[in-house]
């Protein structure tokens, strides 16, 4: 097994995969929990995955689907579950964070993972599809929807503050 | 949001600002993991080699009893295999550009030019080719190809400007996103009604306007051929009455065979929001309350999903209450029956509550559609909402809401038939905590008739 390799892609991954697993889990610690068990995953077949190319890919794969496989023993229906951090940096809270965090939690979580796949890991529908372990018209549908969502949600007035006594 | 660039930029902007930071002992932690692991695989194989030998002296001992299973490696907790590698397909993105103002060569010359707005995908100008240009209902409307610097990776950018505008007055109108070539692209404008689809010169194109929801709750879809010159479709729908309605469908057919079935990807040039459809309450409406908002967003994702007008559907309210949600603030949720033409409904329950900065976070515990026949009074239907609290440590707050208008108690049931817990009803409505592996809920009366609800999940319409 290639440890120096697996030490290089961890130290030259390790903060996107942390990244793309903050917008997943919405939670900071689930996010490291969730990258170090993808990169347990993958380091066990580390020879086969790099002899195959850049090992990039199939991690990102593996973080994808064991973040559903958790997500599906969590609950027994696409509800709304999980929640997005508060700011890393609580001393320079952004407004726009908030929305979007509160839209975000709002999704079904594979609507969600479609979305952050498509729009920010920059995936194609097929390789969604593939991290996702679905069809490609499945990520179609979901990511048209999720975006849907977040448009109403994003869009002042849908949800409007309002004060009740 | 303005755009797709705008979620883009945001969600890169909230993924940098909320990810912990890397710690630069992780691969040590991981191997270190493994190796402990490796050891006490090394001893459940062990045990289980042991076991095995027994296994064969028993059965060898024994004339005539089963044949012994040879002994297992320990198992190995291996997640998908590796990514296939993509079929090779037709690039559909290939050749000339396509398009009623395909024949401008300084038009064409000007968009490739137009810069791309996205920080992540550099495009050498090189690179980019012009796919379509034409004008649209309400606009004019280019796509670009290109290759991302330093892949073989393609990206695709949308550009729109208003009807009959020169190249330089287009403007992005997506966010560049990287394709899988021989996949058909296609955009649509829910505000004009404006669609175009590029799929490979000589691909039949279909289009579905909306879901047919039968009478007995099934969905299926009439598809109707469009023109579509070198692959090519331009037309114009009539306009959504959601802004965002994801309601259409297109279909590619090439040789006889399906390669794609599709939303378009959406947006709307009109800020206007569906005109709200009347709520009839079937059961008395309670004080309002900040969550109340969510019914709005829950009504036009009705109307966007299934293509109707708020005209066409009519929208009753089963029953409205609190469930405890985050910090002690309850959260409002709503159980709507949203009648189709067909008389089947689409259940829906949003909730929503007021956070502490004012603001209205909202969320749906489920959603489903019911064959027509039963009256808004009658119908029954359990949903679990699972309400966020926003902070970093993730906790839920899980109730199970069960409207069953005719019983008088009822448990919760999980996936193998054993009761969770059981709960009265009160007037028909029970709101309790979930329990974690409830898979349904069996209501009685009491005089013995009884119903299985299921939890509804998340309504697909195909």
């Amino acid at each position: 097994m290639d440890g120096a390799g697996f030490e290089d892609f961890v130290s030259r991954e390790q903060a996107a995969l942390l990244r793309l697993a903050v917008l997943l889990t919405g939670d900071r610690g689930h996010a490291e929990d969730l990258v170090q068990t993808a990169l347990l995953k993958s380091y066990r077949h580390w020879g086969r995955i790099t002899r195959a190319g850049d090992p990039t890919a199939y991690v990102r794969r593996v973080l994808v689907t064991t973040h559903t496989s958790w997500r599906r023993r969590l609950s027994s229906t696409e509800q709304v579950v999980g929640t997005l951090p508060d700011a890393a940096d609580p001393a320079a809270p952004r407004e726009d964070d908030d929305d979007l965090r509160s839209a975000l939690r709002a999704l079904p979580p594979r609507m969600r993972t479609a979305v952050v796949l498509r729009y920010y890991a920059d995936l194609t529908e097929r390789q969604t599809a593939e991290a996702m372990g679905g069809s490609a018209s499945a990520v179609n549908t979901q990511t048209a929807r999720g975006l849907a969502r977040l448009r109403q949600l994003l869009a002042p007035p849908v949800l409007v503050a309002e004060e009740h006594p | 949001m303005t755009d797709d660039v705008d979620l883009q930029r945001r969600l890169t902007g909230l993924a940098e600002r909320s990810a912990p930071p890397p710690r630069a002992d992780l691969a040590d932690v991981v191997v270190a993991r493994h190796r402990a692991r490796h050891r006490q695989a090394l001893g459940a194989a062990g045990l289980a080699a042991a076991v095995a030998a027994l296994v064969v002296a028993s059965t060898t001992l024994l004339p005539g009893g089963p044949a012994a299973e040879p002994a297992g490696a320990a198992s190995v907790d291996l997640p998908a295999a590796e990514p296939a590698p993509e079929p090779p397909g037709v690039d559909v993105l290939a050749g000339p550009a396509r398009g009623p103002l395909a024949g401008d060569a300084a038009f064409l010359d000007g968009v490739r030019r137009l810069p791309w707005a996205d920080a992540g995908t550099d495009v050498p100008p090189g690179s980019r080719r012009v796919v379509f240009a034409g004008d649209v209902a309400g606009g004019r409307w280019a796509l670009v190809a290109g290759t991302a610097s330093g892949t073989d990776d393609t990206a695709l950018a949308w550009f729109s400007g208003p009807p009959g505008a020169p190249a330089e007055q287009l403007r992005p109108a997506g966010v560049p996103v990287v394709v899988d070539p021989a996949r058909p692209v296609a955009r649509a404008d829910n505000g004009t009604g404006a669609l175009v689809v590029v799929a490979a010169p000589g691909d039949a194109v279909e289009l579905s306007s909306r879901p047919d929801v039968a009478a007995d709750g099934t969905s299926s879809r009439a598809w109707q051929p469009v023109d579509a010159p070198d692959g090519v479709v331009v037309t114009t729908l009539p306009p959504g009455a959601a802004p965002y309605a994801t309601a259409v469908r297109y279909r590619v057919v090439r040789d006889g065979v399906e390669v794609a079935t599709a939303v378009p990807d959406g947006h709307s040039s009109t800020a206007a929001a569906p005109a709200p459809a009347a709520v009839e309450w079937v059961r008395p409406q309670p004080p309002p309350a900040a969550g109340d908002a969510a019914v709005a967003g829950a009504v036009a994702e009705v109307l966007g999903a299934t293509g109707l007008t708020p005209a066409e559907v009519t929208v009753a309210a089963l029953w409205a209450g609190d469930v405890p949600g985050p910090h002690d603030r309850p959260a409002r949720v709503t159980l709507l029956a949203v009648t189709l033409p067909s008389g089947a409904v689409y259940l829906t329950a949003p909730f929503g509550y007021g956070t502490a900065d004012g603001s209205v976070l909202g969320g749906s515990c489920g959603s489903g559609v019911q064959a027509a026949g039963v009256a808004p009074a009658d119908q029954a239907l359990v949903v679990r909402c699972d309400v966020p609290d926003g902070t970093a440590d993730a906790a839920t707050t899980s109730s199970l809401v069960v409207l069953a208008p005719q019983a008088a108690t009822a448990q919760a049931v999980d996936m193998t038939g054993v009761a969770l817990t059981a709960f009265p009803l009160v007037d028909g409505v029970a709101v309790v905590d979930a329990p974690e592996r409830t898979a349904s809920v069996a209501a009685s009366a009491d005089d013995g008739r009884s119903w299985r609800l299921r939890l509804l999940a998340t309504a697909d319409l195909g």
